[in-house]
Order: C-alpha cells, then structure tokens, then sequence
C-alpha cells in the first residue's frame, strides 16, 4: 500500500475525495466527479466543501500537478492491458475511491480533522471507522458490487443484455437482476446479497469481462461482508479477475491528468456506433453487434447492417457454442489427470421397483428411471466427498452442498450441463420435477446463472436411444463426471441361473489430484447398492 | 385553373374575407394607399374604402394593439407587419396581450386577430429585413403560427385564421410572393391544423416549410436522381406542431434532415429534432441532421447572402451523409 505520499496535491485531492464521499450525498459526490471531470480536475471551480483557508491551499496543485501526471509515477499504477469492451463509465465513480483507498494509510488522521469541520462529515467518517480499522480499500464504503459472474470455466466475458432491476429497487439474495448473454445462450443472473441497488455501472448491449462491476449495491447490514463482491463467494474464478479489474479501474490517468480528459473521447472511440433503430433490431433478431461492420454514416451499425447479419448467422451461433465447448474440454484434458472406472449391474430391481409405483400414483407423479439415477448418485456422494467440489487455485475446495449437473443436449446442436440444486434432497417425485424443468429452460435459453456455476459434479446420461456406456470429459473445475449408458436386456446370472435382465453401465471420470480408483470403485458400488433397494 | 401568383393569392383571400364578413379589414403601414410594401393589398382600398383599408402610423406596437382591442372588441381585424424583423416592435403586444388575454381573463375575452408579415431572405435586404423569426413566436403559448408556403395555402389559410377565436400568425416568405402557378378556381379555406407530405419517399424524411419547401423539393428531385427517394413534409403550421405526420415518416424512412431558414441554436429545427428524439429514436437509423441558415445576421451581399441560407446542395449533401 502506498502510504508514501510525496505529492502534496495528492493527499489534498485525496482528502476532497473522501470528504466528499463521506460529508456528501450519494448525488452531490456524483456531480462531483463529473465536475471535475469536466474541468479537467480544476477543483477550484466546483462547489467547495472546504473552509476559505484551505480553499487556497488547493489552488497550486489543482491545475498544474494533476494534469501534468504526476499520479503516473505513483506505484502500482500501470494498468493491466485488458479487452478492449471493458465499460469505462464503470469506472468513473472508482477511479476516486480506489484512488483514495490506495493512499489509505495516510488520509484517516487529515481526514478526520477535515471532516470535523463538517457535522455530516464527521458522522459519516465515524461510520466509516466502525466499520473495522483502519480504512482499507474496500471498507470505504459499505457498499458492495455486483460482478459479471463466470458462468463457465472458460467464460472471459459476457454481453450485458438487460437490467431486470432499477437504481433504488431493492433486491433479495437469489433475486434475478440481470439477463447476460454468453456462448451459452441468454442467462439470468442473481444477486447473492440483500441490499438496494445504488447504481447501475454497464449499460445494456455491453460486453463486460469476468468479475468486472456491473453494479453497485448498498447492503442493509453494513458490517465486514459488504468488501466481499456481492457475487457469490463459491466463484473462485471471479475473484482474481475482480481484484485485477478493479486495480486497472482504479489505476485511473495512466498518462496523468490527460486520461480524464480523454475519458469520453476514448470511450466514445471505442464504443462502436450504432444506429438506435439497428440496436432494437439486433435485440430482436438476436443479432450480436461485436464486430459487425458498419456502413452508415461515420461507419455506423444500421439496420441494414444487422439484417445482413442476421440472414448470414445460421452457420455461426451453433458454432460459438462448439467453440466453448472445445476450449472447456480441451482445458480439461490438458490439466485433469483422468481416471476411469466402469461398473455394470442389474438394474432390474429398481426398474420393477419404479413400474409398480408409477402404477401406482397419478400421471403427474410418474417419473422416469432417469431420476432413479440421479438420485441413487446424489445420495452416495454424501459419503465420498472427494467427488463433488472443485480443483481451485491448487488445492481441492468440497462442495458443502450436492448440487448435481446435468448434461443436456441442445436441439439445435451442443450441450449444457445446468445444476439441479440439492440433489440429494426430496422425494423422488420432487427431484424429478427439478430435472424436467432444467431441462427444459436450458432448451429455451432461461437458465439462472448460480445454475451454470453451482454443480459440483455433471451426470451425463444417454437415455434410452444411447450405446452401453460413455466416459465422461470432466468439466473444469469440477473433480468428476459419471456416465449412464443406455438401459439395455443382458443375460444375466442371478441366483445361479441365467436370466434376461436389464442392466445399466455406470462409468466414472475422474480427477486422480483429487480421488483414487480404489474408493471411487466404492462409489460406484454405493450407488448399485442404493440402487436396488431404491424405496429404501 | 387559373394561372395566377403566390401574391395574388394572398390578395384574393384577403378581399374575400372582407367582402363575405364587415367585421374584416386590413390595417398597417402602407397597405392603403401604396398598396402594400410587398404590393399584397394593391387596389383594396379602392374597392373597400378607406375605413376598411387603413394605413397606421409606422409604430408596430401601436397598431398591433389597436388591433388586438378591435379583436377583442369584435373585429375581424387582418394586421399586416412589413416583416418580422419589425414585428419585435409589436412583440409586447403579441406576446403580453394577444397571447395571454384568454387565459388572464378566464376565458372570457378571444383575440381573434391575424397578423401577416413577410419573413425570410434571399432578396438582398439586408440584415434587418431578411431575418427568419418565426421560431421565435411558434415558442409563444395562445397563438397559432401559420408558414404558407403553396398557391393553395396562401389562398387558403387566411379564411381559417380569421374563423379562428384566437390570434393567428401569418409568416409568408418574402421570396414566395412571385411564385407562380395554377390555382383551382374555386380554391378556398384549407385546414391549418397538419402539415402535408409534399412528396412522398422512402429513404429518408425531409421536414421544411415556407421558403425553404422549394429548395427541399429540388433537392428531393435531384436526390431522385441519384436513386433517393426523399419524402418532404411541409409543416404548414408551426404552431402547434403536427407530431403524428413526422413521427409517422420517420418510422417509414428511419432518417431525418430537418431544413430551417431560421438559426440552428434554439430553433424550430431544433425542437423537431427534439420530438423526434422523444418519440421515435428507436427507429433512426442515422442521426438527424439539420440545414439551417448560418449563424450571422443575414448579409446583404448577394454572394453572402447565397452563402448563408440553406441552399439546394446542402440538403443534398446533408442526405447523403446520412445515408452513409
């Protein structure tokens, strides 16, 4: 932390920052910025919170040191160099609080006096204070951010498509905030706090990296969880990108002063130029508007333009999600030892069990022998938790939760393996309802986004059209996946006669950084054993 | 048909009025006995008489008021203000009585006076007669503001106005009163409540009025050419300002020029702009452009003069970029 602070300017900017922030409204620290934005960091000329005396003290520095860069020499300042579609109005409001915050250390005992100079002020600094310590980076405000999640191990950004919520709404953990469209199709996306929404940071049709802000959040309780990105704390993939786009946010003038004044102009450069009528179009037609080339007037997107691309997409949208795939899978056999076991064994007993309860219970209560399945695996993985979590960061995280992934087709091609919540948990009935209605909002594109994040495990299974058995390719960073064959009549010895029965081969992939054969042997025979007693 | 001018128009509605209604007659500096500054009233006050053809002191506010009280007291009184540029004279008048007087009174007093005066340049008059103002009165609350710019609508609006129970503005473009063509015999009053399409396209939406239809109209011709089709609307009335007929082009064509002999800065073209933006921006497909007059008090050298107004290449090349 840069506590050194030889730029007297600074650590005055960094003090009318903060007591802004702290003395201030919401709004009166907005206009703030955008007035000294405007002016190019000409504090002199905006409404002034300072008493007279200190007024004159800014006077030598505002115009002249702040311009001239001097913020550049500071440490840790280098930006990261990052796609080229991060939202740069995100940034507008952080690039002051991250910049306070980096000079942390040393604004409290300033600060404080200046703020006394003001009852709000004051107020609001103790409030800050209570909440633990010295002033760190995230403590400053009791605010917490809503981060694009990583909806796949492979998922570097995603395209913000609509606002589900508006500044001031208040919203509930798991509530869906967002519609975010990935290759994997339009996701819904939850906000893992309770909290009021302060301000929207990403305007829709916007690309956003992985873990970058999407929005601010004022949390109700205010204590240590409201640093913690209000994404949830299960993505360890969000995290570090989070942290590096904040610090390159944060990171503000990279050339000094100039890069405010060439904030709008950037921004506008490199925000491509697209018609309103051609926006409504794509949005309708579910056109993707990066890279299209523009024909309009100063090489604008029009509507022609999205209707040309439109008529050309059939060949390409199926292949964006081959593309995703091929990066996850690859991923996975470049890093996951892979080991194999595969178990065949009397299916029988629990088919018969299953035919005499459907005959049993009305229509609606019938379930397939799919759910059997799911359900015998999510039970045995209670006692083998070696299987379910996931390879992070060099180390093996468990999943405290048996959240089950399910690997289903897409009729136009491709697959995704949505999380069926709490597997292990309900009646049969109650399961099965779970794994009809993933698969079918998974087909229609309404997916929630803890559903492409949550699953701690991916069944694949083939049904009744499918060969005997398939090894799974792990999803990273998941530690496993479990095949189900199709159900097929064998001959088959039971009590020393041969019999003609139906079997099924259950396979098992695994990560060998995580597991070994011989307990997940035992797993494998775990499930055959719940398996035949399935009303147990 | 009869071939006849945009003047003469003017005229024969003018003599129509006060021939089918006593309570009209026509008031302003030298409209009786030289016939009118730009000739419009030439012969009236042979054929109606002084009492009903008067010239007035050259003091606009004097005689925009006495016109306004002879509304009021039950007149059918048609002013005539040489031009706009003069008109601020009178502005008090307009704006602080004609304008507020219903409302002030409850409802109980009309002004049912209309106002005509030239506007516009193009004729080397220099910056004190060629100035376009009517953006400025169609700000103003409780009066309609009128630009005929066809034979049909000099004719024609005049007899609506005067039916009108509240003051009605006239603005007819000085360059206009030459406009020659034929006129149907038996034309008369015409609505003064939406513009008109002029011609019809598909590709892009050209809004004018008054002395800037012509110019639009060639341009359309000449975009035409180039396989253009341009669609020119006509406000006719610029106050109030017909929404639905614009808003309704936009959607067909999705571009919008909007062409003003007033100045770009707080102008009639930039309040369409405006309501286009409010009501239709999910169908542009380009940003709307504007040909206005140049920002100067308008030049009396002729080659300035050419210079500073919208002119017939500059809306085509204003269509032209939006179209990429």
């Amino acid at each position: 932390m840069a506590s050194r602070i030889d730029d007297r300017g600074i650590e005055y900017r960094v003090r009318r920052v903060l007591l802004w922030q702290l003395s201030g409204s919401e709004a009166q620290a907005q206009r703030f910025h955008e007035e000294a934005d405007a002016l190019g960091f000409d504090l002199r000329r905006g409404p002034d919170p300072l008493p007279a005396g200190q007024r004159e003290d800014l006077a030598p520095w505002a115009s002249s040191r702040w311009r001239r860069g001097r913020l550049a020499e500071a440490p840790r300042r280098r930006p990261r160099a990052r796609a080229s579609g991060r939202p740069r109005s995100a940034g507008k409001w952080r690039d002051l609080v991250g910049l306070a915050a980096r000079f942390g250390g040393s604004w409290s005992r300033p600060g404080r006096a200046i703020a006394r100079q003001s009852r709000a002020g004051a107020d609001a600094l103790a409030h800050t204070l209570r909440l633990g310590g010295p002033p760190g980076r995230a403590k400053l405000l009791p605010m917490a951010q809503l981060t694009m999640p990583s909806l796949g191990a492979d998922m570097e950004s995603g395209v913000l498509v609509e606002w589900m919520v508006a500044p001031g709404d208040e919203v509930r953990r798991g509530q869906v905030v967002a519609v975010v469209e990935t290759d994997k199709g339009a996701i819904d996306v939850e906000i893992f706090q309770d909290g009021v929404i302060e301000e929207l940071l990403v305007e829709p049709d916007t690309e956003v990296p992985v873990g970058a802000p999407l929005a601010r959040l004022r949390t109700s309780g205010d204590e240590a969880e409201a640093s913690e990105p209000a994404t949830s704390p299960e993505r360890a993939e969000a995290t570090p990108a989070a942290s590096e786009s904040t610090a390159a946010e944060t990171s503000g003038p990279e050339n000094g002063g100039a890069e405010t004044a060439a904030h709008v102009p950037s921004e506008a450069a490199e925000r491509a130029k697209v018609s309103p009528r051609a926006r409504k179009l794509a949005s309708e037609l579910g056109v993707s508007l990066r890279g299209l080339a523009g024909t309009g007037p100063q090489g604008s997107i029009t509507a022609d333009d999205v209707q040309r691309a439109a008529k050309a997409r059939p060949s390409a949208e199926p292949s964006s999600m081959r593309a995703a795939i091929g990066a996850s899978m690859s991923r996975s056999k470049r890093e996951i030892p892979h080991y194999y076991l595969r178990h065949t064994f009397d299916l029988e007993p629990a088919l018969r069990w299953l035919e005499a309860r459907n005959a049993e219970v009305s229509v609606s209560e019938r379930v397939l022998p799919v759910a059997l399945l799911v359900h015998a695996v999510a039970r045995a993985l209670r006692e083998f938790p070696e299987l379910c979590g996931w390879w992070r960061d060099e180390a093996f995280v468990p999943s405290p939760r048996i959240h089950v992934g399910l690997a289903v087709s897409l009729r136009d091609g491709g697959l995704v393996a949505p999380a069926l919540h709490h597997a292990d948990q309900g009646t049969l009935t109650e399961l099965f309802a779970g794994i009809r209605d993933l698969t079918k909002r998974a087909r229609a594109n309404q997916l929630r986004s803890s559903e492409f994040s949550d699953a701690a495990i991916t069944i694949t299974s083939l049904g009744d059209q499918g060969v005997e058995s398939l090894y799974g390719v792990i999803v990273p960073p998941q530690v496993a996946i479990v095949g189900f064959g199709s159900i097929v009549v064998r001959p088959w010895v039971v009590d020393g006669r041969i019999e003609a029965r139906r079997v099924i081969t259950m396979t098992l992939s695994a990560d060998h950084r995580v597991s070994d054969g011989h307990r997940s042997g035992r797993f494998l025979r775990r499930v055959e054993q719940i398996l035949q007693e399935p009303g147990a | 048909m009869s071939r006849t001018t945009y003047r003469e128009a003017v005229r024969a509605a003018i003599r129509e009025a006060m021939q089918g209604d006593p309570r009209v007659f026509l008031m302003g500096e030298d409209v009786g006995a030289y016939g009118g500054c730009y000739a419009v009233s030439m012969g009236l006050l042979d054929e109606f008489g002084a009492d009903r053809v008067r010239d007035t002191p050259l003091s606009e506010s004097a005689f925009v008021g006495a016109g306004i009280g002879a509304a009021m007291g039950g007149q059918r009184p048609i002013v005539e203000i040489m031009t706009c540029n003069f008109s601020l004279l009178a502005l008090d008048q307009i704006m602080n009585n004609a304008a507020t007087i219903r409302h002030m009174s409850g409802g109980q007093l009309s002004i049912p006076v209309v106002i005509r005066m030239a506007t516009g340049a193009g004729r080397q008059l220099a910056a004190q007669h060629s100035h376009s103002l009517e953006g400025w009165y169609a700000h103003i609350p409780g009066i309609k503001v009128l630009a005929p710019a066809t034979l049909e609508d000099a004719r024609g609006m005049l007899p609506t106005a005067l039916e009108d129970p509240d003051p009605v503005l006239i603005f007819e473009h000085a360059g206009l009163y030459n406009l020659a063509g034929e006129l149907a015999d038996d034309a008369g009053a015409v609505p003064i409540d939406r513009a008109a399409v002029r011609r019809a396209g598909d590709r892009v939406t050209l809004v004018t009025y008054g002395g800037s239809l012509h110019k639009t109209l060639e341009a359309a011709e000449r975009l035409a050419g180039e396989g253009v089709e341009a669609e020119v609307i006509d406000l006719r009335t610029l106050r109030p300002l017909d929404d639905a007929t614009i808003m309704a082009s936009v959607r067909k064509t999705h571009r919008a020029v909007i062409v003003d002999e007033g100045w770009r800065s707080g102008s009639l073209a930039a309040e369409i702009v405006a309501r286009i933006m409010e009501q239709a921006l999910y169908e542009l497909d380009a940003p709307v452009a504007r040909v206005c007059s140049a920002e100067v008090p308008i030049p009396y050298a002729k080659h300035l003069e050419h210079a500073a107004l919208p002119q017939v290449e500059g809306i085509v090349a204003a269509v032209r970029a939006q179209l990429g």
